[in-house]
């Protein structure tokens, strides 16, 4: 094993053992394959599982309906979905719109727990949303477009932000409300999305002043990311050693060439170093330190521009199999690239980290 | 991920250093130089001495600190930050560890209280012409005979020979059988006659640094043989794997990044601040950013329970990569004024023009070059970890 042993507390590697073993038994690369191509693009029987093994409630506290766990705890889940690159509503609903509930409508979380209700939320960058505001009394209606909400054809409601009285305001609207229509496609990772119109959809006003509620959802999403990240690119390294080392050419192992392991050393050596931006951003987070935004920054655009990186290379030493399909290997590069397109780009969060660098 | 946090300590390293380096020192090391004069380097040891850290490392009977591991990090960062040198490496943290693990009683008390007090500085002998990377291949001979060993051969970028005082050096004592058997560790006084030191010019065009070490019938005792002869290839293994700290070189790079993101403020390129133009600042970021994931990495590795293994090589290859990047970023900060030659640093007059870092930026950005070649070239580190970590 060249990936270190995690440093889990021993309620964490319950977590992790449990999680290891359901995807172990349901989340083959095959079955995972089927999964993506099923009609919502994930199975809603796995996503009770979910509810059932305590995976959805485990970052809520026990007065929401929760298990009081933190976001490392939650890390733990991403990463082992990432591995078994498991595309599910998990992020969305559970941490970016879950949180967002928690902080304003802790009455919503329980259905989200339980696994009976979904909910998505827009990327990270609300405050370009075009979305407007009309008030009417005490009600609130929503109008414009909003562009990628990851799994909305899949949720009950969608949890929406929009400019109001100079401050930034989140709303609640159920994703069968007349007015709203939801354009929904497949993305290259196996995931699914939609484009929201809104045309005067009635909402439920959960907070005027929900600014930093968002920007701590958003950093706790964006250090999720980064331990999915990690975590498959652990994945990529150990199945490429382990391919280079069976595959045979010349007469010999391919991992006998010089060439070869000077370059599976360098993903080695990359994924340490991942890694250890990941842990920090998720402990950042975890804890929320006052530099975690520019802790979160930095995972994120090194892990962006690194992870594309070794993803690429890992398909490179695969050779002709690394393009096939059938393998893995591809599918890990086509999510890594997907990472940093969510939540802000590596070069975006390079800005992000230069600035905070810069003030301090 | 914590760093340590032993605030208390911290501080009093700081006001150490504030109080107590001095400034002639601080300036040399300010303008990347990581080979002093001898003079400098005994003055500042002795200074350390008397506050007891000349040695940390060391056991406590023998004048070390007991200091912990973290305050052993902290104590390394907070020199580079305050561009002090670092500890004599050759003597204080090679030679002395291994003579503790493997010397004779009288070996010890010769040799340990000269190095403690600075009395002798020390080189070592390992590469030769022919023994670089395959180090195992050294030819450099030593004849047993009775009383004394006969030595004949060279030794190649020596680092310090024309001012160490004692060499210790792994010879060819028999060339039958395995190639890493018949090295002996031995013990060399640099004065002895048929030892003549030849300076190598580095193309960085700063003072010496290396050189090559020629022996003709040089006469040592046999009593300066340190371990059992033949077996001297266990003890460069013990040497070599004795530095856990710095070899990532993280301390001094985030002293070189302090200066470069504070000369690229004062930088102006047409009507930006250069730390504001779009190219300079990606690059600067980039770099910034694996210093971090490097510096975060180290402290995992060192501190974060289970070992990896080859963690040496892999913070080596990496804080080395990292480390040129800065520099050279330093170099082309300073713009056309890099290219003014002030040859050995310490003959060098006045700058002609430029900012004061034209006076080293080049220099430092060719100079360290080398750290990705010496100790170990980051290819070999790349084999190391091949061989260790990915089991190939």
């Amino acid at each position: 094993m060249t990936r270190p042993a995690p440093l889990y507390t021993e309620e964490q590697q319950i977590i992790a053992d449990s999680v290891q073993r359901f995807l172990q038994e349901n989340y083959s690369f095959d079955q995972r394959q089927k999964a993506i191509t099923s009609e919502r693009g994930f199975s809603q029987e796995h996503w009770q599982n979910f509810a059932e093994l305590g995976w959805l409630g485990l970052p809520f506290s026990e007065e929401q309906g929760g298990f009081g766990g933190s976001l490392k705890d939650a890390a733990i889940i991403t990463g082992l979905l990432g591995e078994y690159l498991a595309m599910t509503p998990y992020l969305t609903a559970v941490i970016s719109a879950g949180q967002v509930l928690a902080n304003f409508a802790p009455g919503n979380v329980c259905e989200l727990v339980e696994g009976s209700k979904i909910v998505s939320c827009p990327h990270f960058d609300f405050e370009n949303s075009e979305l407007t505001v009309s008030k009417q009394g005490g009600a609130f209606t929503l109008s414009g477009d909003i562009p990628f909400l990851p799994y909305a054809e899949s949720a009950s409601s969608l949890v929406l932000h929009a400019e109001m009285d100079g401050d930034w305001a989140t709303f609640l609207i159920p994703t069968d409300s007349s007015g709203l229509n939801l354009k929904s496609y497949k993305t290259y990772d196996g995931g699914r999305a939609s484009d929201a119109e809104l045309q005067s959809v009635p909402a439920q006003l959960l907070s005027a002043h929900a600014k930093p509620a968002l920007e701590a959802s958003n950093l706790a999403t964006m250090a999720l990311l980064c331990a999915e990240a990690s975590s498959i690119l652990w994945a990529l390294e150990e199945q490429t050693l382990a391919y280079l080392q069976t595959r045979e050419q010349f007469g010999q192992k391919l991992s006998s060439f010089q060439v070869l392991q000077h370059r599976l050393v360098d993903v080695y050596v990359n994924c340490q170093l991942a890694q250890s931006m990941a842990d920090d951003a998720v402990e950042a987070v975890s804890n929320w330190a006052s530099d975690a935004p520019q802790r979160v920054s930095a995972a994120k655009a090194y892990i962006g521009d690194l992870g594309r990186k070794i993803g690429q290379d890992c398909v490179q030493l695969h050779g002709g199999i690394g393009m096939t399909n059938d393998l893995p290997i591809g599918h890990y590069l086509k999510r890594l690239t997907a990472i940093d397109r969510l939540y802000g780009d590596a070069a975006w969060h390079r800005n992000q980290f230069a600035m905070f660098a810069e003030t301090k | 991920m914590i760093a340590p946090t032993n605030e208390a300590f911290r501080q009093e390293v700081r006001e150490f250093m504030r109080s107590n380096l001095p400034d002639d020192i601080r300036a040399k090391v300010a303008e990347e130089r990581m080979d002093l004069p001898k003079e400098d380097q005994r003055r500042w040891h002795r200074i350390l001495d008397k506050q007891g850290w000349a040695v940390p490392s060391w056991p406590k009977e023998l004048g070390g600190s007991g200091w912990t591991d973290e305050q052993f990090y902290i104590f390394e960062r907070e020199l580079s930050l305050a561009d002090a040198p670092r500890n004599t490496v050759y003597g204080v943290g090679m030679l002395a560890p291994t003579i503790i693990e493997y010397g004779t009683d009288q070996q010890k008390a010769e040799i340990l209280p000269r190095i403690k007090n600075a009395d002798d500085f020390w080189c070592q002998g390992f590469s030769e012409p022919g023994a670089g990377s395959d180090l195992a291949a050294l030819k450099c001979k030593a004849e047993n005979k009775g009383d004394h060993y006969l030595i004949n051969g060279s030794k190649m970028w020596t680092s310090e020979a024309h001012i160490a005082d004692r060499m210790f050096g792994l010879f060819r004592t028999d060339s039958l059988g395995k190639k890493q058997h018949g090295i002996t560790f031995i013990l060399v006084d640099m004065n002895a006659p048929g030892v003549e030191v030849s300076p190598i010019k580095t193309f960085d065009g700063g003072g010496t640094e290396i050189n090559q070490v020629f022996f003709t019938d040089v006469k040592v005792p046999i009593e300066n043989r340190v371990g059992e002869e033949h077996q001297g290839w266990g003890l460069a293994k013990y040497l070599l794997s004795l530095e856990r700290f710095g070899t990532a070189e993280v301390s001094r790079s985030m002293r070189t990044l302090q200066r470069l993101k504070a000369f690229a403020s004062n930088q102006t390129r047409g009507n930006l601040r250069l730390i504001d133009d779009p190219d300079f600042k990606q690059r600067l970021t980039r770099a910034e950013l694996t210093l971090r994931a490097v510096e975060l990495t180290e402290y995992r590795l060192l501190f974060g329970g289970e070992p990896a293994g080859a963690e040496a090589s892999l913070l080596k290859l990496k804080g080395t990569e990292v480390q040129n990047d800065i520099l050279e970023l330093l170099h082309d900060a300073v713009g056309v004024h890099a290219l003014i030659d002030m040859g050995d640093p310490e003959e060098a007059g006045e700058l002609p023009a430029g900012p004061e870092e034209a006076g080293y930026a080049a220099r430092a950005h060719f100079n360290f070059r080398k750290t990705m070649i010496y100790a170990g070239s980051n290819e070999i580190q790349k084999t190391i970890m091949a061989k260790a970590v990915l089991g190939l």
